[in-house]
């Protein structure tokens, strides 16, 4: 093996660890089944690579703004991933092959993170999980006014990734 | 003649009133400009699907950058339309 053939086969970015996010559009008629089983297939691509896969955000049937591929509906999932550009160039090709795809883009969002950082989102991410079903539960068991404050808190963080890659810096 | 004239309101300086423009998202940094959120570009965007220049909008010039990036992705991903044609 020559230096060059080394270098050729390194990804662009680097050895850089890097957050994405990527946003897939499926088919909006597909059985529930077969969705999970998309997701799962995704997920376990960013994970052979050695990605960590921060959260994956289901956003159900939406109408298109425009038609694709004569659909009027599709359905949305976000990943937001952590890992190096080879990652995402192996996710692109197996979304660019599956026909039930749509449509997908990946967006950069920090350009330098590190296993670290992610680690410790997750840690928090699945913290918050947690104390959102304890508020969820407390509110059907008793409806007081001690659940509302959690579930304010929680609703600005859940519904914006921005926050959390400025906290990174 | 020449008197009256001269006497008239000079240009139309008093006929518009111009509201003060700010840039919202410069006075209210909670709201952050992210390209799923096509519920907050909808006020960015002209009916005919179209980014709004600053000059309307009265974004700051930092801001109307992470707009129109963010519109961008936005309608790549059909959250938002390319074109809105007229018979639709």
């Amino acid at each position: 093996m020559s230096g060059l053939g080394v270098r050729t086969s390194e990804p662009r970015g680097g050895k850089a660890l890097r957050r994405y996010e990527t946003v897939v559009i499926a088919q909006a008629n597909l059985p529930e089944d077969d969705m999970t089983g998309l997701i799962e297939r995704y997920n376990s691509i960013i994970a052979d690579r050695k990605g960590t896969v921060v959260k994956i955000d289901r956003w159900g049937v939406r109408k298109l703004a425009y038609d694709i591929r004569k659909q009027t509906r599709g359905a949305y999932v976000i990943y937001d991933f952590a890992g190096t550009s080879d990652v995402v160039a192996e996710l692109e090709r197996n979304l660019k092959i599956d026909d039930n795809v749509l449509k997908y883009m990946t967006v950069l969002t920090d350009p330098e993170t590190t296993a670290e950082n992610i680690m410790k989102e997750i840690t928090a991410l699945a913290k918050k999980e947690t104390e959102e079903k304890v508020a969820a539960s407390a509110e059907t068991a008793a409806e007081t006014p001690a659940a509302a404050p959690s579930a304010q808190t929680g609703e600005p963080a859940g519904s914006s990734e921005a926050p959390t890659a400025v906290e990174e810096k | 003649m020449a008197y009256e004239r001269r006497s008239r309101p000079s240009g139309p300086r008093k006929k518009f009133f111009h509201r003060r423009k700010y840039c919202k998202f410069c006075s209210d940094s909670t709201i952050k400009i992210d390209y799923k959120r096509p519920d907050i570009l909808h006020d960015y965007i002209t009916e005919r699907g179209k980014i709004m220049p600053r000059r309307i909008t009265g974004s700051c010039s930092k801001h109307q950058r992470e707009l129109t990036q963010a519109i961008k992705r936005a309608r790549s991903i059909a959250l938002l339309p390319f074109v809105v044609t007229e018979g639709r």
